[in-house]
């Protein structure tokens, strides 16, 4: 299974870019986009540019667990946010969501990051009460 | 990936993060980052209840940001107090896997007919223009909308009520497409497929399918419009499937495939993901697990007060106004009843027009309050089917089908 590149700095650079041909003004005027009309109703075609992301994982704000692995690991299939606004979960949800996207969704996480992920995860949830996956 | 897909997937230039990182498209990445709208609380018990506001979506106007990538984006409550039909600016906005088509060629989109049919097909959006065409209003609603109120918590999208909306939707009947393209004797299920893909390629694609019996029921609809207009791209332009009276996760956005079935669908998404306890309700007790589960289907009676804010400060009079949305399910609404004194008595609700059976009913209501203090406002709807919202909420490790009785709490001031 491929190794899943910091893509946050990747996106953070193709990100600088982009705005910096934007501001320069470089880009051309785009052709009037195409359209396809039958019985009276037109459909346009469409393009859209999505918003560039949000901060990633913050570090641990008391001197627990740092962010790189999550970071590393976790942004380049989701949002950050994904995660931070799951509720208190137990240390064995945690680890069935992890369990989830390694051996469901097939994220490229391997296996010795897991318990650094897992310690973040736990931080986030300190009073956590027993929910299940 | 089928030749069609193939094809597709060169002309819309796809972005498949990890087969390949310079493939990267630059068009998801250009805006700036999003505006700071302030917050909003959920009011989800234990939270993390806060989130951030957000304009940066294109097509959207101020949507509770849940998550960035891929967007998950809830519709603020007051919106449902407008016009029982959600404006398209407003409408909520769900995708699984971050592999978002950002442009869409309307010449080079072909929607693939395929499996037991006697005939395949590749249609062009005019061949779909051309096609007889209806309307129907239907609300839209994720499977886990409310999640985030489930005590215990469950993980998830941690969505508040805004998972929903309503439109009017028009588009050509299901029916019409399998039956030019011939479905054979023996066919079971039909399959839905669209544009959007997952980023690691041996993750599960999504689809979704429904028996053939209601694929054909004249009601399935594939829609080129919601509310008049072509839909945003982020509700899944250009066509979406619209399966009134059901969860949306059947409602596959960007429909671009259509395989009939010979035997029951057995992919991961129909097998294992949206599945809810085969008992009443939905509802298991919490943290059971080894029930009998079944594929979620039919949407069930609810209503919200959307007048009056959690936690809003209201002068005190002998009567006060109370309005929101109720919705049948897969049927229409027969009444609505609010109570203010914590479901203790109830009065009848006025009944807004009826727009549709399977779309919202706007009700209104005048309701005693003996006093100022803080007062427990509830709002009740009775089905046409005779279902009765419960007091009680369920519990599903899923954190789906939420529909009991929901309270606002106001404060009468003096």
């Amino acid at each position: 299974m491929m190794r899943c590149l910091p893509t946050f700095a990747l996106l953070a650079a193709l990100a600088s870019a982009t705005l910096a041909v934007s501001a320069a003004g470089a880009r051309k005027p785009e052709p009037a986009p195409a359209r396809v009309t039958a019985n009276g109703f037109t459909l346009t075609s469409s393009a859209i540019e999505l918003p560039v992301e949000e901060p990633f994982f913050p570090d641990s704000p008391d001197g627990g667990p740092k962010a790189d692995t999550i970071n590393a690991d976790c942004t380049a299939c989701h949002s950050a946010s994904m995660t931070l606004t799951q509720p208190a979960l137990s240390p064995e949800a945690w680890a069935g969501v992890v369990h989830k996207m390694r051996d469901v969704y097939h994220a490229p996480v391997p296996e010795e990051d897991v318990p650094a992920i897992l310690a973040y995860l736990a931080h986030l949830s300190p009073k956590a009460a027993p929910v299940r996956e | 990936m089928n030749q069609f897909d193939s094809m597709l997937a060169t002309r819309l230039g796809r972005r498949r993060l990890l087969q390949g990182g310079a493939a990267l498209g630059a068009g998801a990445l250009a805006a700036p980052a999003f505006a700071a709208d302030g917050t909003v609380d959920l009011h989800l018990p234990g939270g993390p209840s806060t989130r951030p506001m957000t304009t940066a979506f294109p097509g959207k106007g101020p949507m509770i940001l849940q998550r960035m990538r891929p967007p998950l984006l809830e519709t603020p409550l007051s919106v449902f107090d407008g016009d029982v039909f959600t404006p398209n600016d407003r409408f909520f906005v769900r995708w699984h896997w971050a592999d978002i088509p950002t442009t869409v060629d309307v010449n080079a989109f072909r929607l693939a007919v395929r499996g037991e049919v006697a005939k395949p097909l590749s249609l062009t959006l005019a061949d779909i223009l051309r096609l007889p065409r209806f309307e129907i209003a239907a609300i839209n609603q994720c499977s886990g909308n409310s999640r985030g109120l489930f005590q215990p918590r469950v993980p998830g999208a941690q969505w508040a009520h805004g998972a929903m909306g309503n439109a009017l939707w028009t588009g050509v009947r299901l029916r019409d497409v399998l039956d030019l393209a011939g479905v054979r004797p023996g066919a079971v299920a039909v399959r839905f497929g669209a544009m959007d893909q997952p980023l690691v390629p041996e993750a599960p694609d999504f689809s979704k399918s429904l028996d053939l019996d209601h694929a054909r029921d004249g009601e399935v609809m594939i829609a080129f419009a919601m509310n008049g207009e072509q839909l945003p791209l982020l509700n899944g332009f250009p066509l979406r499937l619209v399966v009134p009276g059901w969860y949306s996760t059947y409602w596959v956005k960007m429909l671009n495939d259509i395989e009939v079935l010979a035997t029951p669908d057995t992919g991961y998404w129909m097998a294992k993901a949206y599945k809810i306890p085969d008992t009443p309700g939905a509802n298991v007790a919490p943290g059971s697990s080894g029930f009998p589960t079944t594929p979620i289907n039919r949407m069930v009676a609810r209503s919200w007060i959307t007048s009056l804010a959690e936690g809003q400060r209201v002068p005190w009079s002998p009567t006060i106004a109370v309005g929101g949305i109720a919705m049948g399910g897969d049927c229409g609404v027969a009444r609505v009843d609010v109570s203010a004194d914590g479901g203790k008595t109830w009065l009848p609700a006025t009944l807004g027009p009826d727009k549709g059976k399977y779309g919202f009913r706007r009700w209104d209501a005048r309701v005693p309050v003996s006093a100022p203090g803080m007062v427990a406002l509830m709002a009740r709807c009775t089905s046409d089917k005779g279902e009765t919202q419960p007091l009680q909420p369920i519990w599903n490790p899923g954190g789906f089908m939420r529909a009991n009785v929901e309270t606002t709490t106001i404060m009468v001031t003096a």
